[in-house]
């Protein structure tokens, strides 16, 4: 039905001709479209710290243990061998001359001292180096194992792909500490570095997963191809442009890790299979304090509940980083 | 279902094989040789030699292997360097001490963490809820045998309630056996809780928003049939994935949990044993370990077969 | 049809919102609709227009935060906002149930088909059986008693949508049924209990086209034999034309038409009804061109103009964007448009 036919391709159905044709809208209800920004990876760090009060909580805790752990030397309140009274209360007080220069002072014990009268406050602060560091290392190292195995297992795919996937499953359910214990036994002997191949292994597999995930996602996609095209080795192929769209998973599950990797190493120094540093770790003071819980409960109480002040921590600012990149509990751990 | 069961019962043999190998394979390969390790640097060649012979760890590697799955299959899981006992003695009376602790932290951990869960979901951000939550984050928080320790020092030494060292057997009576597995039960099993409780609210919460309650509801299904009769069993599903993975931990868990009680148990015997190079009772330790790990993934499947019809039944017949 | 029945659905100017962070989204804004016993009523509309949530107000199961903010939906002359909660889950599901779109997820995977049928009977039949929590339970575990009524009703429903061997296949859990088994035995799940009225949401639109159009034969079937009236709701058009006595059209939460299906679909008056059937292929006339209507389904968050369709309208004056369009009479029999430029001469613009 013609209407007659101007700029206006009303459709045929159409029996008047109106004022505003289709998509046409009079200017006062005019809306604008609003488009949502792109926010680079700080700014949704920031925004979920300022949001999630848990997280924020979290990041200060963590970044206070690692400058504890830093700069232990000068925060701690004493020397790790300078001996008071044993076993003294909580917020007790010695006084006496402690730093030599011939005048007498009084200090507070906020933690109390332990069976050797060392001030238990300056051993939690040295013990958190070694256990920061254990930590930390052995998250590098499921990181780097991980990381490989899974490009490895993604990228080749076919037998390699299920060997890889299914060795790494098991040891990843398989108890940690038992693990981690059978490890030791068969590298020989104690030491730094089995302690943490003994338990980094059991987190190679949640790295691994992340990037084998990712790499199978991308494996097909077009970039990936025209590398190919112009020749680049498969080497290349994987670590330069395949790994750089995991970053996000793999930081967040680093995050995660680390309280995992301070629990799996106080449980091991506990059992006297650690690490023996010249202070000792968490685990270790804990160890140390065992047989003292009826007269002096605070030897191994807190050493134990710095650990589970870091790992709360830990936990609380992995669980807002997950929120902050938008990643699903499925897709880490 | 039987072929389910049948595929299941044979992965699990065939990693418990796996593991075993893995384990026979790993302690030959101690750095400088098992027996060296065993007596110490200062060995006279004789005394390594004749250990050597004495642990058949002079004959070809096939052979020992074996020799060994040969020795295990028939009961004979050798002999303790330390002490003289045989691994199978030492092995039988550390076992029925961690698994009275670890069963009992598992039970204890679903009785609370099934109806924490349930009750996460359904007052969703109700104090209830938030008292889980809570729960459930700080009992991942802490290392098992810190949480033994606190436990050990208000229940044990503060009020008394409950002894703090050693196990007694069910054969000098049940309560004091009891007695003797609540705390280490409870050290073991509040970490394995808090990750159920987690997964319980969150599979319950999903399950609610399925498209099938919606249907219930059209129908004008109560609220309280709606949730046990139409939800709980669908959202069970990955919890009892959870339950198994868990397990890790409290055997895990149970490792340190011994020694802060002072329980002579599979854990204690097991880093002893490495302390001392006892490889024997090493090895066959962490294959009971495993193997107790292995079955209870096993039990873990099989309960797949009761809890969701869809591997019951096979597909569809139209 | 006796004159003197009241219709057994009454919406009348219904209001259904969802309050979110952007604003209120008004989901049914002023809905009238009525459907006579025994009647097979369309609701036509695309996704976005309200249709679900319409659908979901009748039965009284709006997520929250949804809410009805106003109107009235009476249900055989009673006020179904009036009566308490408890009345109303009375009636849901006995005298008013629903059929959902998607029968691979509508079903519960852990209970037997026959089970989930026989839980209606019980509860909105007298059969003598329990339907307390422990009995519930108990069945569930147990299984239900096999020659109890309720089981047996089971049976026979089963065997009335034409499920062969009924007898085995209501012991049986949905993923062992095929996708039109399970949509017929979600049929059957509506009707056991004999309802005045059943809701039917997009029923056929997760099927094969044939299992569609044997779908569709058996709910006219059913009607009569249950002597039940269908709130037919669907984006088909075709499916409409085959079904239903009288199709009322949706859009953005009104609806802009209503007449007798023939009419409808020989007059379309509404602008959108017109472009709908325009836009959609037509067998008989492959090559007239498909003329899509323009832009999008609005955000139904306090939409500012008046009339809903005016953006996209290809025939909309100012007075379209301010003046909130009524109801007026065009065609034939009962036939209405909710549009300034329709109607008798002197009402058009």
């Amino acid at each position: 039905m013609s209407t007659g036919n101007e700029a206006d391709d009303a459709p045929d159905f159409a029996r008047n001709e109106g004022e505003f044709g289709s998509g046409e809208v009079p200017s006062e209800y005019e809306t604008d479209e609003s488009v949502e920004e792109y926010k680079t990876t700080a700014q949704r760090v920031a925004g979920v710290l300022k949001r999630d009060k848990l997280a924020l909580a979290g990041a200060i805790v963590v970044v206070a243990f690692v400058l504890t752990a830093v700069f232990a030397p000068y925060i701690a309140p004493h020397g790790p061998e300078e001996q008071f009274g044993f076993m003294q209360e909580p917020m007790s007080q010695s006084t006496g001359d402690f730093d030599g220069d011939g005048s007498v002072e009084t200090v507070t014990h906020y933690l109390g001292t332990d069976d050797f009268g060392y001030d238990v406050l300056t051993r939690i602060v040295y013990g958190s180096q070694i256990s920061l560091l254990v930590a930390f290392a052995t998250v590098a190292f499921a990181f780097t194992v991980g990381t490989t195995l899974g490009v490895l297992a993604g990228f080749y795919g076919g037998w390699i792909d299920t060997l890889v996937m299914r060795g790494v499953d098991f040891v990843w359910a398989f108890p940690t500490i038992i693990l981690g214990v059978g490890v030791i036994a068969v590298m020989g002997g104690l030491g730094w570095v089995n302690v943490v191949v003994a338990i980094g292994i059991a987190f190679v597999d949640d790295f691994a997963r992340i990037i084998r995930g990712e790499v199978l996602s991308i494996r097909e996609e077009e970039y990936i191809t025209a590398a190919r095209a112009v020749g680049m080795g498969d080497g290349r192929i994987m670590f330069r442009e395949m790994l750089p769209n995991a970053v996000s998973p793999l930081i967040v599950q680093a995050t995660l890790m680390v309280p995992f990797a301070i629990l799996g190493e106080a449980s091991l120094s506990f059992l006297g299979l650690g690490v023996k540093p010249t202070t000792p770790t968490w685990g270790l003071l804990i160890s140390g304090g065992r047989g003292f819980i009826s007269q002096a409960w605070w030897i191994s109480v807190m050493p134990g509940l710095a650990i589970m002040a870091v790992v709360l921590a830990f936990n609380t600012l992995g669980d807002g980083l997950r929120d902050a990149f938008d990643l699903s509990e499925g897709e880490v751990n | 279902m039987w072929r389910y069961i049948a595929k299941r019962t044979g992965h699990a043999i065939f990693v418990m094989w796996m593991v075993a190998t893995t384990v026979f394979v790993g302690l030959r390969s101690v750095p400088g040789g098992p027996v060296r390790a065993m007596l110490g640097q200062e060995a006279t060649p004789s005394a390594v030699a004749s250990l050597r012979a004495d642990l058949g760890l002079d004959q070809p590697l096939h052979v020992q292997y074996v020799d060994w799955l040969g020795g295990m299959l028939s009961g004979d899981f050798g002999r303790s360097i330390t002490s003289s006992e045989t691994v199978g003695a030492l092995i039988g009376s550390a076992a029925p001490k961690t698994i009275s602790i670890a069963a009992f932290g598992v039970v204890l951990g679903l009785a609370v963490a099934i109806p924490a869960g349930i009750i996460g979901a359904t007052r969703r951000n109700e104090p209830a809820d938030y008292a889980a939550t809570v729960g459930a984050f700080v009992g991942i928080s802490m290392p098992a045998f810190f949480i033994g320790i606190l436990l050990a020092i208000v229940f044990g030494v503060q009020l008394g309630w409950f002894p703090v060292v050693g196990y007694t057997s069910p054969s000098e009576g049940v309560v004091p056996w009891l007695k003797s597995i609540v705390l280490p039960g409870i050290a073991v099993g509040l970490p394995y809780a808090a990750g159920v409780t987690r997964m319980m609210r969150s599979s319950l919460i999903e399950t609610l928003d399925e498209q099938y309650m919606r249907t219930a509801v059209a129908k004008g299904i109560s609220s309280r049939v709606q949730l046990y009769k139409h939800a709980l069993q669908n959202a069970m599903i990955p919890v009892v994935t959870i339950a198994g993975i868990q397990l890790a931990l409290v055997l895990g868990g149970s490792v340190t949990v011994e020694i802060v009680f002072g329980i002579q148990g599979l854990g204690r015997l097991l880093v002893n044993s490495i302390l001392e190079r006892n490889y024997p009772v090493t090895q066959m330790t962490i294959l009971l370990v495993a193997g107790i790990f292995v079955f209870m993934n096993l039990l873990v499947d099989v309960a797949y077969t009761a809890i969701d019809p869809r591997i019951r039944y096979g597909g569809e017949q139209s | 049809m006796a004159a003197n029945q009241p219709p057994v659905l009454e919406v009348e100017n219904l209001h259904t919102q969802f309050p979110t962070d952007r604003g209120t989204v008004k989901a049914v804004d002023g809905v009238d609709l009525s459907i006579e016993p025994g009647e097979i009523v369309g609701l036509v509309g695309e996704s976005g227009s309200g249709k679900s949530v319409l659908a979901e107000s009748v039965l009284g199961i709006v997520e929250d935060p949804g809410e009805i903010a106003g109107g009235d939906i009476r249900f055989g002359g009673e006020s179904l906002l009036a009566m308490s909660e408890r009345e109303r889950q009375s009636i849901r599901g006995g005298r008013v149930s629903m059929v959902f779109q998607d029968p691979m997820n509508s079903l519960n995977p852990t209970l037997t088909v026959g089970e989930q049928i026989a839980e209606t009977v019980r509860l909105h039949q007298d059969t003598g059986e329990s339907v307390s929590l422990s009995a519930e339970m108990k069945r569930k575990i147990v299984g239900a008693a096999k020659n109890g009524e309720a089981w047996r009703r089971a049976i026979e429903m089963l065997e009335t949508v034409e499920i062969p061997e009924p007898e085995a296949r209501a012991a049986d859990y949905p993923h062992q049924f095929s996708g039109g088994m399970r949509q017929r035995a979600m049929i059957a799940m509506a009707l056991a209990c004999e309802p005045d009225l059943v809701v039917a949401d997009e029923p056929t639109t997760a099927l094969d086209v044939t299992i569609q159009a044997q779908i569709l034969e058996e709910l006219e079937d059913l009607k009569d034999e249950f002597d039940t009236a269908i709130l037919l709701i669907t984006h088909d058009l075709a499916v409409v034309a085959e079904t239903c006595d009288r199709v009322n059209v949706m859009y953005a939460g009104e609806i802009v038409e209503r007449a007798q299906t023939e009419e409808l679909f020989a007059n379309p008056e509404h602008p959108y009804t017109q472009g709908l059937i325009a836009s959609t292929p037509q067998l008989d006339n492959p090559d007239a061109s498909l003329e899509p209507i323009e832009g999008n389904v609005p955000d139904l968050i306090d939409v500012p103009y008046a009339c809903h369709f005016a953006p996209r309208c290809p025939e909309a004056e100012r007075e379209c964007f301010e003046v909130h369009p009524d109801f007026r009479p065009v065609g034939d029999g009962d036939h209405e448009a909710a549009c300034l430029r329709r109607g008798p001469e002197e009402d058009q613009l």
